[in-house]
């Protein structure tokens, strides 16, 4: 049976009009000029910070005495595994950019614009990760153009000292052989995954907390403590389980620049720093497609908490 | 045709927007036929409702004093003969309010009317 | 002044609509505080419904319910037939809001850009109007939000409500900071959008003598509870101002069989706002041997007051 057709129908005037939501790739373009132009006054200032490091750079190459002040004894060829930190800290502290002006705790104008609140998040996350992007490429080319110009080149290749048998270090003392090296080509993407993974989870605390420095030092505080701890302990299982985590987000970051390093005593005295291991691909792309996962379940989780406020 | 609405008025909004269409048609501002402005138009110069503009025409129309035209607009009812109509409804209107004023003010009817002859023969006043 | 210690009750029934916003029960609590208590608001479709209450009654938190800014405890919602819990999007998109406070949220953008991001937001959104919006409030398209006066970004805020010609519109006191000018500015271009558009208005306020021309509903709003609701007809019928002379040595201890709100004292008379079918109450009030000599109407301004101020008092 039909329902009879004289059920009380609401008044014609006020039938609600077609809802009409705005398209998904709308809300990112937009998003995309939004962050642009919150960011717009540090991003040219950063980019005319890079700007006067590269000329200062050619400049110093041109006049050879000052030069060698300034770049001094180091070998001005470029190695992307000493810039991962610097993208980590860019990409952990570009949220509070890309968020200038919004306060996902509070009536910000994102959440009283047509679009689901988890889902405009993302688009802002997103629109914010590309930005970020370019701000790392734009670091990344003016590094590259300075080691040029300073007469470096990109990638470094040298002799690495590695430690033979680094599972029985340092019990019988280290031997150390040497092994060339030349900077493999994943390298290079290094600063822009870490950078990622930072700024996804940067973003998950700034939209998923409501105090969210407050937070960022609680986890700090926490990840001294229990490394510390960890350390104390002697229990092996938890020690290994905190060296291997340390170790994999530093082989994310650097692909082991920190943690694959250690200083050993020469037998004949003084100290030299070797490889226990060397990087690999494998294990690089391995830590990052895990902690770019976690990244992206914190940032998930985060977005949740503003699904029902 | 200006219509005005007194802040301090104690009549509702729709009575005063109805008695002014009726001063104009006593004082020949407009006339039979002629049309009164669009209630969006009225609503919006005076700053009301637009519905309490609809009552006030939906109310005079009952009085016969205006024609509402669908799709049209309002006009003054065709034949209205104002002395007829809104004349004398004007008139108990004034009288009504004066006696209300009165009885607040704690005077009796034949007080009023004394005072109201009074200066009606003043002709500094009637001017 | 005193108030009857009697408990008063008005009507907060406003029938069964149909109603572009009804409220049941809705309890919001911040920490321990309960911000809304359960009112039970109803907004008939096509009414122009204003809200009044003292700061902190709860006005605000009941229209960021009603845009899915905030979620409810307890009760239901109902926003154009949808739940601003479930499709928060979808009645935002139907809305013009007027938050509480003058922030336009990004100062860096100009005021063009702000309504260039909005108008990408909103599919409704109607250009034409827009501008016209921008000419009749004088807003200057190229000045940056930040520098912006407080009754600038208040028209702002206006413009983006309504340019997108929205069938509900959520006022969180919209004239405020507005000079005299630009408020009737904004009563005139409200009172254009109803009659061009079937609107529904829900606005809170405590300054209603500002829209009252523009108002035909009520509701009073105390400490999260509905004090009453009502049609402005309704409150010119029965929502009266009683002038009476009373003797010198007139009882005021005495019941009064009447929803008394308010009851002013001389000597020998006695001003009485109350609520109620105007014979039924001048019968009471000529049973405590008062003499009633005037009965006159309440503005809405008038009657929060007395409302509000009884509240306080008892």
């Amino acid at each position: 049976m039909n329902p009879p057709a004289a059920a009380p129908a609401k008044a014609s005037a006020f039938a609600q009009p077609p809802t009409r939501l705005p398209a998904l790739g709308v809300v990112f373009t937009e998003q995309i000029r939004t962050v642009g132009l919150a960011v717009r006054r540090e991003g040219l200032l950063f980019l005319a910070a890079m700007v006067a490091f590269v000329i200062a750079v050619a400049a110093a190459a041109m006049v050879p005495s000052i030069g060698s002040e300034l770049i001094g004894e180091l070998p001005p060829n470029l190695n992307p595994e000493e810039l991962g930190m610097l993208a980590a800290l860019v990409g952990l502290a570009f949220p509070l950019a890309v968020w200038k002006g919004e306060r996902p705790w509070g009536d910000t104008t994102l959440w009283t614009l047509p679009v689901p609140h988890a889902r405009h998040a993302l688009a802002k996350i997103a629109a914010g990760w590309l930005w970020l992007i370019g701000v790392l490429a734009v670091g990344m080319l003016a590094f590259c153009g300075a080691a040029l110009l300073a007469g470096g080149e990109l990638g470094i290749e040298v002799t690495r000292p590695v430690l033979a048998n680094p599972e029985v270090f340092p019990s019988t003392g280290p031997e150390v052989v040497s092994v060339p090296w030349s900077t493999p080509g994943y390298q290079w993407l290094m600063p822009f995954t870490g950078g990622s993974v930072m700024y996804l989870f940067g973003s998950a605390l700034w939209v998923g907390t409501r105090h969210p420095l407050r937070w960022a030092l609680v986890v700090w505080l926490t990840g001294l403590f229990l490394a510390g701890f960890f350390d104390l302990t002697q229990v092996e299982p938890i020690e290994r389980f905190a060296e291997d985590g340390i170790q994999g987000f530093d082989t994310m970051l650097t692909s082991g620049y920190e943690t694959l390093r250690t200083g050993i005593r020469r037998p004949e005295g003084g100290w030299i720093i070797a490889w226990t291991a060397l990087p690999t691909l494998g294990s690089w792309a391995t830590a990052t497609v895990f902690w770019i996962l976690a990244g992206l379940v914190a940032v998930l989780a985060a977005v949740r908490r503003h699904r029902r406020r | 045709m200006r219509i005005r609405l007194q802040p301090s008025d104690s009549r509702p909004l729709y009575v005063q927007i109805m008695d002014e269409v009726r001063s104009a048609l006593v004082r020949g501002t407009v006339g039979p036929d002629d049309p009164l402005p669009s209630v969006r138009e009225l609503a919006s110069g005076l700053r009301v409702n637009p519905r309490t503009v609809s009552q006030a025409y939906a109310e005079l129309e009952r009085d016969g004093v205006v024609r509402v035209q669908p799709g049209r607009g309002t006009f003054v009812a065709p034949g209205l003969r104002p002395d007829h109509e809104a004349r004398p409804h004007l008139a108990r209107e004034v009288a009504r309010r004066a006696l209300a004023d009165a009885s607040r003010n704690g005077l009796v009817l034949d007080e009023l009317m004394a005072a109201l002859q009074e200066l009606a023969d003043d002709p500094e006043v009637t001017s | 002044m005193t108030a009857p210690a009697t408990t008063l009750r008005l009507p907060t029934d406003l029938g069964t609509g149909p109603h572009a916003v009804a409220a049941r029960g809705v309890v919001k609590h911040f920490g321990p505080i309960a911000a809304l208590d359960g009112p039970d608001l109803q907004v008939p479709e096509g009414s122009v419904y204003v809200l009044v209450g003292p700061n902190g009654a709860g006005k605000s938190t009941l229209l960021r319910l009603l845009m899915g800014l905030l979620s409810r405890d307890e009760g239901t919602l109902d926003v154009l037939g949808a739940d601003p819990h479930e499709e928060g999007s979808a009645i935002r998109a139907a809305v013009g809001y007027v938050p509480e406070g003058q922030d336009l949220g990004y100062p860096w953008m100009t005021v063009g850009r702000l309504l260039e991001h909005h108008r990408a937001y909103f599919g409704t959104w109607d250009a034409a109007y827009a501008r016209r919006l921008v000419h009749e409030f004088d807003v200057d398209l190229a000045r940056s939000c930040r520098a912006l006066s407080k009754g600038e970004r208040r028209r702002v805020q206006l413009i983006l409500a309504l340019a997108h010609r929205p069938p509900l519109l959520l006022l969180d006191e919209p004239t405020d900071g507005l000079d005299h000018v630009v408020r009737d500015t904004a009563l005139a271009l409200l009172s254009e959008h109803l009659s061009d558009r079937p609107t529904t208005v829900l606005m809170s306020t405590h300054r209603v003598y500002e829209v009252e021309r523009l108002v035909d509903t009520v509701g009073v709003l105390s400490e999260g509870r509905l004090l009453g609701q009502f049609t402005r007809a309704a409150m010119n019928e029965r929502l009266l101002r009683y002038w009476t002379d009373v003797p010198t040595e007139w009882d005021e201890s005495q019941p009064v069989d009447a929803e008394v709100i308010r009851r002013t004292r001389g000597r020998r008379e006695v001003e009485w706002v109350a609520w109620g079918p105007r014979e039924e109450v001048s019968a009471a009030l000529e049973r405590t041997g008062a003499e009633v000599r005037d009965v006159t109407p309440v503005s809405i301004d008038d009657a929060a007051t007395a409302l509000l101020s009884r509240r306080e008092v008892s």
